[in-house]
């Protein structure tokens, strides 16, 4: 029997209609696409293996310029500068010792007779009169005016007491009461709406079938024997027959139960 | 016979990849033997050709720095099938990594590449086909398609996944199944 025809045979013993439909996939090819595609892929392989391609017809030279001198000191300049930033330390030797400043011309030639001759000269007497204006008469009407802003502002003021009424008492537990009642109201709700909370209450909603359907269409055959090791001895898994895993598998039906204490798969 | 031929011809191949001076035309004769199938087999668990391109690329690279230490423990077609397997559910597991992180939410699931496939029409029998096969779980598409398309005996399937023959026939049986469920859900 070929190939074709063993795989068309056991599709009949499934009862699938695959058997009798034809097994071209509908998937386009682009035109051409297999004509050299050898040679693409082999070309592909040693791309990915080769170093970067050699340059050797482009020049070497940069064309950038560089102050005269500058790799003479560039040691010893990079050396300070590295000790600048990591130490804070200031390398002196290197700094300028005169200042920028300019002068007037002349200007230290006989500077100490002048200022000699600037001390000596007669002062000027300074007055202990002070150059500020007062209106006028304001210290006649002074006594009358302070008078008169005291008189004002003796209107008695409200008096705070630091000692708690009655009144403090019954707000302080009206306050107290309304923080218990909220914070238990929040705590209630996230512990009820919790992702695991949501997802026990989803699940409860669900019937048995509901379940297995899932497990059936989601389960990978190949994770049964993960499933199976990480299952703890005192399980004690049901033995189920060769007939029975067949049957199983060609009813799709649930396996006859020969314990009425074994857990359901 | 043909089998024996083709066992014959890989070895010639092999000895020639040995040999340095004759290594590159011997794996372009390599890639021109099996890289169709390969291709097919790419793009049945990737879908879009583009990406089933890059896949193979990845395989041809893979293949040229792992054929220098083949020793022939497994027949070359099998070995290349095992690689090509391998980075095309590797490929998958990315794209499905890429959707989790995606900020535009780009949708890389399969079932949208394939309504985005040129022709595509969800009337037509085979594209629904396609529809069912790529709505098993992974490792069930695999081993469908290794054995509706590629009429693989499960003894060499065997050599490919790394599983035993039992659980690779329990895994295509439930595989027909639940596309025989597909087309009972939805019928034509």
């Amino acid at each position: 029997m070929t190939r074709k025809a063993e795989i068309a045979a056991e599709l009949q013993d499934l009862q699938s209609r695959l058997a009798a439909w034809s097994s071209q996939v509908p998937f386009a090819v682009p035109e051409g696409y297999f004509d050299g595609l050898a040679e693409r892929l082999s070309t592909g392989v040693c791309v990915a293996g080769m170093e970067d391609p050699t340059t050797s017809d482009l020049p070497q030279q940069l064309p950038y310029s560089v102050p005269e001198s500058y790799f003479d000191t560039l040691a010893d300049r990079l050396v300070s500068g590295v000790k600048v930033a990591q130490e804070g330390i200031v390398p002196t030797a290197s700094l300028p010792t005169s200042l920028p400043y300019a002068t007037p011309g002349g200007y230290f030639n006989h500077l100490a007779e002048r200022l000699t001759a600037a001390a000596q000269e007669p002062q000027v007497p300074v007055g202990k009169e002070l150059p500020y204006h007062v209106p006028a008469d304001y210290f006649e009407r002074l006594a009358e005016n302070l008078q008169d802003a005291a008189t004002l502002s003796s209107a008695k003021g409200r008096t705070i007491s630091f000692v708690p009424t009655w009144r403090h008492w019954v707000g302080a537990a009206v306050a107290a009461v309304l923080l218990l009642t909220f914070s238990l109201g929040t705590y209630r709700y996230y512990d009820t709406h919790t992702p695991d909370a949501v997802a026990a209450r989803r699940l409860s909603q669900l019937d048995a079938n509901t379940l297995i359907s899932y497990v059936e269409w989601h389960m990978d055959e190949f994770d049964d024997g993960a499933l199976e090791s990480l299952a703890p001895s005192q399980m004690q898994l049901p033995e189920i027959s060769t007939n029975d895993i067949e049957q199983y598998l060609n009813d799709g039906g649930d396996l006859p139960s020969k314990n009425e204490n074994a857990r359901p798969l | 016979m043909n089998a024996s031929l083709s066992q014959t011809e890989d070895q010639a191949l092999l000895a020639a990849f040995q040999d340095e001076a004759r290594r590159e035309r011997a794996f372009t004769a390599i890639l021109k033997k099996y890289s169709e199938r390969l291709y097919w087999h790419i793009r049945r668990l990737v879908v879009n050709h583009d990406d089933a391109h890059d896949v193979l690329q990845n395989c041809s690279i893979r293949a040229w720095r792992g054929l220098i230490d083949f020793r022939g423990e497994a027949s070359l077609y099998t070995w290349l099938y095992r690689i090509a397997t391998n980075e095309a559910l590797s490929f998958i597991e990315s794209q499905k990594r890429r959707a989790t992180l995606s900020i535009d939410n780009e949708d890389f699931s399969l079932e949208n590449k394939l309504k985005a496939e040129p022709g595509f029409d969800a009337r037509r029998l085979e594209w629904r086909l396609q529809q069912a096969i790529q709505g098993l779980p992974e490792k069930q598409r695999l081993v469908f398609n290794l054995r509706y398309y590629d009429e693989m005996p499960y003894e060499q399937m065997s050599e490919i996944t790394g599983t035993s023959v039992g659980a690779l026939k329990a895994s295509y049986h439930h595989a027909v199944k639940k596309i025989e469920g597909y087309f009972m859900n939805a019928p034509l």
